[in-house]
């Protein structure tokens, strides 16, 4: 499968999927266990995938130029 | 924030704070429940846990706010007002964030491209040869010398100088950032030294094996054996390199510390440079590795000690990737390991640092790998038994 067939179809199942989940939900039974929404960005960056971003950083990290 | 006491006035209110959502320039990734979403422009990944991508989908489709918080109450059972509370929150974090108009001009970067800059009287060279490549690298004398010619020692050539390397990388500190070039080009400018010398030792490891697209690059260390290998994730200080030193005393291959470069079907490709280990991991690591063995170098006023890598000589090394492992040393806990859903091994990894190429297919082909690959955690006070742990994956 090339890459474009492959995306194409990640996002054909996410669209399938969307009735399919909430009547899922709804088929469980009663009422499914809740969770408060949440959306995360994560940053991607090739130095901090060597030196890290949390505690720590100030000794990898190292003098900064600032 | 709005909010109201009609909580369907209120929701309706919220509309004009997203809009429907239009996700035509957006690049769709679903895992089991939860969904993984990138833009073109901004180089990372947005994360929605399953109620998130629940309302992502209820509001892709066409739904209104107060009807995704009544699909809210009506699926989990939980009372319309507090639907209405998070759903208006993550909708304002959306339109802060994800549905954000981007800024003119991109992600950054310079719009001069500096001159690399000549050969300064007191710029270090070093010529080392990696993976059977000659490399140059020229250092501006003070904080860069020591953040990075400890980490070439091994590998530079103790005679004559190189009459011509392959490449020659040059790093100096700019106005407020260090500036790395390959040859004249300008390929990165880092806040701190520490992120140039990371940005140096990938493209030293790129450079020897061009032929192969890096895929992705996780902060990892990573060890195995000559054909197979896991990956020792975690933030800073959680352990990796301390755990990677006592994989080596056992005989395995240590593919690199802190840096997991991933590349063609995502085997790790091997980085011969030292382990750094800090003052701290010498006596947990004495009865494995001898003190004669690290070259100490004092780094920013604290002592670093360097262990030389096993990997071969010559070669480029690369190694599949058996497993993706957190590492966290815990005192006194003793050595667990559970396995890892892929989206909390995401939200992990953004913790601990990581890149991809920033186009939908490297990003769909790396969230594939990382759905297929075993996943786990591992706390743990005794080297032996996390080691213990490692060397059962690679036995697998």
């Amino acid at each position: 499968m090339n890459n474009e067939t492959q995306n194409r179809n990640v996002e054909e199942s996410t669209d399938g999927k969307v009735t399919e989940r909430r009547e899922a939900l709804r088929k469980m039974g009663k009422f499914a266990a809740y969770a408060a929404p949440f959306t995360v960005l994560a940053l991607t960056n090739k130095a901090e995938a060597a030196t890290g971003h949390g505690p720590g950083k100030g000794f990898n990290g190292g003098p900064g130029k600032h | 924030m709005v909010r109201g006491k009609d909580s369907t006035a209120a929701l309706e209110n919220t509309e004009s704070i997203a809009g429907a959502v239009d996700v035509s320039g957006f690049w769709q990734f679903p895992l089991e429940d939860e969904l993984v979403v990138a833009r073109p422009g901004v180089e990372g990944l947005f994360f929605f846990n399953s109620t998130a991508r629940l309302l992502w989908e209820e509001r892709r489709r066409g739904a209104s706010a107060a009807e995704a918080a009544r699909t809210f109450a009506d699926l989990f059972g939980i009372p319309t007002e507090r639907a209405q509370r998070d759903i208006e929150d993550l909708l304002a974090g959306w339109s802060a964030g994800i549905l954000a108009p981007l800024k003119e001009g991109g992600t950054g970067g310079h719009a001069m491209p500096p001159e690399r800059p000549g050969g300064a009287a007191d710029a270090v060279p070093v010529d080392c040869v990696v993976n059977g490549k000659r490399f140059r690298v020229v250092l501006e004398a003070g904080d860069l010398v020591e953040e990075i010619a400890p980490r070439l020692a091994g590998l530079s050539l103790a005679g004559a100088p190189h009459e011509r390397p392959d490449v020659t990388f040059t790093l100096a500190n700019g106005e407020d950032r260090v500036l790395v070039f390959r040859d004249d080009v300008l390929i990165a400018s880092e806040e701190k030294t520490a992120g140039a010398r990371a940005i140096l030792l990938q493209e030293m490891t790129r450079a020897c094996d061009p032929a192969r697209d890096v895929r992705a690059i996780l902060h990892a260390g990573a060890c195995g054996t000559d054909t197979r290998a896991v990956l020792l994730a975690g933030a800073s200080q959680a352990g990796k390199s301390t755990l990677c030193a006592a994989l080596m005393a056992r005989g395995l291959r240590c593919y690199g510390d802190d840096s997991a470069v991933l590349h063609g079907d995502f085997q790790v490709a091997g980085m011969p440079f030292p382990l750094t280990l800090r003052k701290s991991s010498w006596p947990i690591l004495e009865s494995l590795i001898r003190r004669e063995q690290l070259r100490i170098h004092t780094r920013y006023g604290v002592e670093v000690g360097y262990l030389d890598s096993n990997l071969p000589a010559g070669a480029s090394p690369a190694a599949p990737v058996e497993a993706l492992l957190f590492v966290e040393y815990q005192p006194h806990a003793a050595a667990v390991m559970k396995p890892l859903p892929v989206f909390e091994t995401l939200l992990r990894l953004r913790g601990s640092g990581f890149w991809i190429e920033h186009t939908r297919a490297d990003i769909a082909r790396f969230l594939e790998w990382l759905t297929r690959l075993p996943r786990f955690s591992l706390t743990f006070s005794r080297l032996d038994e996390a080691a213990d742990a490692v060397a059962d994956l690679l036995a697998r």
